[in-house]
């Protein structure tokens, strides 16, 4: 696997989104943002995202300059219209916004309808959690239909992610799952190497479990069951409901629309202080405990150790931020083709 | 969760209603108090759950007997930032300790439109259902979360020992029409279900379980040997970081921010209870709020089932129709339930009600 230098990827994902007018305070965040998600091996939320970024700041599909309309503002409670600003830039934006604000309500929610590709959920938890907060992240695309309800046989919902990040008295936990019982970026890069699912997870057209991830491209195509497949896909449905409703519901950008892609998606940013409940020692020191007690207690056979959410996601950034970042291999081809076009360098492979 | 048998008595809603409430009056319960724990008890029967209703009133009635359960006093305020609630239940019913702060939320929305609201030490809660319709009549979106740190019968994805309960997560929001109700574990299945199976020797519909070896087994007994089984997280074994992360986040919301989690667990720990409302008029109002949660109801109510499905329903579909039926024409009480209650009865002088012919 071919290896770069963290901050040489950094300054060239930056220099192509700044060629493209974006500014150079959001193209910085843009860019810490989608490399997050590479250190920590989400790599079909990083930088392989840019390209379809740059293609929307080309484009103006992407709005660059400008800020949020406040739709509404009850001080623990906030609404935005980000009319397609970058969602990288403006998620980091809201998180701060909410971390100011979290002395005087320790509850703080801040929905934001309209705003463009926000990248991994997963890759914004840190801001909060390294500062001894709670997070909680959901996103839905009203345009987008890939899950079915539990028991049917057409798509309704998009995979529809939550994630939820909390700090420990060692490293924090990192969730970020989708409501789906796999997520749409792992199911084309399996339909392009030509593997099979590792279960039934998807329905052909005609509603039958499949395990072939061309079904859900096909015409007519299928569709994604909910996290709990056959058996409990009401309980992923029901997730995905919930997402749907902090999200769609909130926002009013919802389904009763028929909004098309460009139109942006709607996010639940919610940040919760400890001290205004038992402390933050108090969540630290029973988060640290159970983290600890599910890492020690002995695996089931065929499992090698017990993880926590977001330990190897932690365990990649570390060594990544070290050792160089490991590009997935189809992710620097097609970011050359803007760089040529564009004029900026590549960055050089380290040595292996 | 419903599960309806053929053999079961039925009995006016009324009747039961009356009949819980004076079960709980004789105890030295005060009369509001025993009439909220009679309410949400009858209403999950009434809703078809039958594990979590009026199932537990005579564990209620023993632990008020023995004194593991207060019948007197408030709940201590460890916390008050309008926005933000910590309670010390100590050990007061539930039942009675959750409709309380439900209703104070409520009366705050208007000043504060999001309220995150955490009881420890609490009586058990039973279902989350009747908690959610009175929410979401009300026209909130409420999110409820319950763990009880002494239980643990969920193993982490991966691992072989249980460390955490099935941690239960409750949703629900209006419509312009009957509310959305969400009653998950974030277990494969729940406890209660695994009990009655067991008792009924029936085998899982799949390999939700673990033997006390790590391997997966339908067999609900596993689950009560010595040493006993383990419950796989929702997902099964394939996905079950995901159900185990929902699991985490239930154990950070209520145990992590009350304090009292694994950490030095009082052997009277109780249920920690996580509540939260959203008023959506301080969003995108309520009108178009309810107009779209309908929408998409509409939409995934009239798309095509899969084969072996009649139709495609909502959370709460079915147990807000059974609701309806069951007032009209009496609750459908689970046979165990009566026998038990019936020796309550009896010990304390409470006329039993009729069942209707």
């Amino acid at each position: 696997m071919t290896r770069f230098d963290y901050s040489a990827l950094h300054d060239f994902a930056t220099n192509l989104a700044v060629k493209l007018k974006l500014p150079g305070d959001r193209a910085e965040i843009q860019s810490d943002v989608l490399l997050e998600a590479d250190l920590m091996g989400h790599t079909t939320h990083g930088l392989a995202l840019l390209p379809g970024l740059l293609g929307g700041l080309e484009s103006s599909a992407i709005r660059v300059s400008g800020e949020p309309e406040v739709l509404s503002d009850k001080g623990s409670a906030v609404m935005w219209d980000a009319d397609r600003l970058p969602g990288t830039w403006l998620m980091t934006r809201a998180i701060r916004e909410a971390r100011a604000r979290l002395t005087q309500h320790p509850v703080m929610t801040i929905v934001i309808k309209r705003i463009t590709h926000i990248a991994a959920l997963g890759a914004y938890l840190r801001q909060a959690t390294d500062h001894g907060l709670i997070i909680l992240i959901m996103n839905s695309d009203p345009s987008m239909r890939t899950v079915t309800p539990a028991g049917g046989a057409q798509p309704q919902l998009a995979a529809n992610p939550l994630a939820f990040g909390y700090p420990t008295n060692g490293d924090p936990i990192l969730i970020d799952i989708s409501s789906s019982a796999v997520a749409n970026g792992w199911v084309r890069r399996w339909a392009a190497e030509g593997k099979h699912l590792p279960g039934q997870w998807l329905l052909d057209a005609q509603g039958n479990p499949t395990d072939d991830p061309n079904a859900l491209f096909g015409n007519p195509r299928g569709a994604m069951l909910p996290l709990g497949g056959l058996d409990m896909g009401h309980k992923g449905f029901a997730l995905g409901l919930i997402v749907e409703v902090m999200t769609a519901g909130l926002s009013g950008l919802g389904r009763a629309d028929g909004l098309s892609g460009d139109a942006g998606t709607p996010v639940f940013i919610q940040l919760i202080d400890p001290a205004a409940f038992a402390g933050g020692e108090a969540l630290k020191r029973e988060a640290g405990w159970l983290a600890d007690a599910c890492r020690a207690t002995s695996p089931r056979p065929g499992v090698s150790k017990v993880r926590m959410p977001g330990d190897t996601a932690l365990a990649s950034r570390k060594a990544q931020l070290k050792d160089g970042v490991a590009l997935y291999p189809t992710i620097m081809p097609e970011l050359k083709k803007w760089a040529d076009k564009l004029g900026v360098s590549i960055p050089g492979q380290l040595a292996a | 969760m419903s599960d309806r048998a053929s053999s079961a008595e039925r009995y006016s809603y009324s009747a039961l209603l009356d009949f819980a409430t004076a079960l709980g009056e004789k105890l030295d319960m005060p009369p509001a108090m025993a009439r909220v724990q009679a309410e949400i008890f009858v209403e999950a029967d009434l809703m078809g759950h039958t594990t979590h209703g009026l199932n537990l009133l005579p564990n209620a009635l023993k632990e008020i007997q023995s004194g593991q359960l207060q019948t007197a006093g408030e709940p201590t305020v460890v916390s008050d930032k309008h926005a933000a609630v910590l309670w010390d239940g100590n050990r007061l019913p539930g039942t009675w300790l959750v409709v309380s702060a439900l209703e104070e939320a409520m009366r705050r929305m208007s000043e504060t439109p999001v309220i995150a609201w955490v009881i420890r030490r609490s009586g058990h809660v039973g279902a989350l259902s009747p908690y959610l319709l009175r929410a979401s009549r009300a026209g909130y979106v409420v999110t409820m979360m319950t763990t009880n740190p002494n239980m643990r019968t969920v193993v982490p994805a991966g691992g072989k020992d249980p460390l955490i309960a099935p941690n239960p997560i409750g949703f629900g929001y209006p419509t312009q029409r009957e509310p959305i109700l969400i009653d998950i574990s974030t277990a494969a299945v729940a406890n209660g279900w695994i009990r009655r199976w067991a008792s009924e020797k029936r085998s899982l519909p799949e390999k939700w379980l673990q033997d006390s070896e790590g391997n997966l087994t339908d067999d609900p007994a596993a689950l009560f040997g010595s040493p006993p089984g383990a419950l796989l997280p929702l997902g099964g074994p394939l996905l079950a970081h995901k159900g185990f992360a929902l699991g985490l986040m239930v154990e950070t919301l209520t145990g992590g921010l009350s304090g009292v989690g694994h950490t030095g667990i009082p052997a009277d720990a109780g249920n920690l209870v996580y509540l939260q409302l959203v008023d959506p008029a301080a969003f995108v109002g309520h009108d178009l709020f309810v107009q779209d949660t309908s929408a998409l109801a509409e939409q995934c109510r009239i798309s095509r089932p899969r084969p072996g499905f009649d139709s495609v329903r909502m959370p709460g579909d079915m147990a807000l129709a059974l609701r309806h039926k069951q007032m009209s024409e009496g609750i459908d009480l689970y046979p165990s339930i009566m026998p038990d209650l019936v020796k309550w009865a009896s010990k304390l002088g409470v006329a039993p009600p009729q069942p209707i012919v």
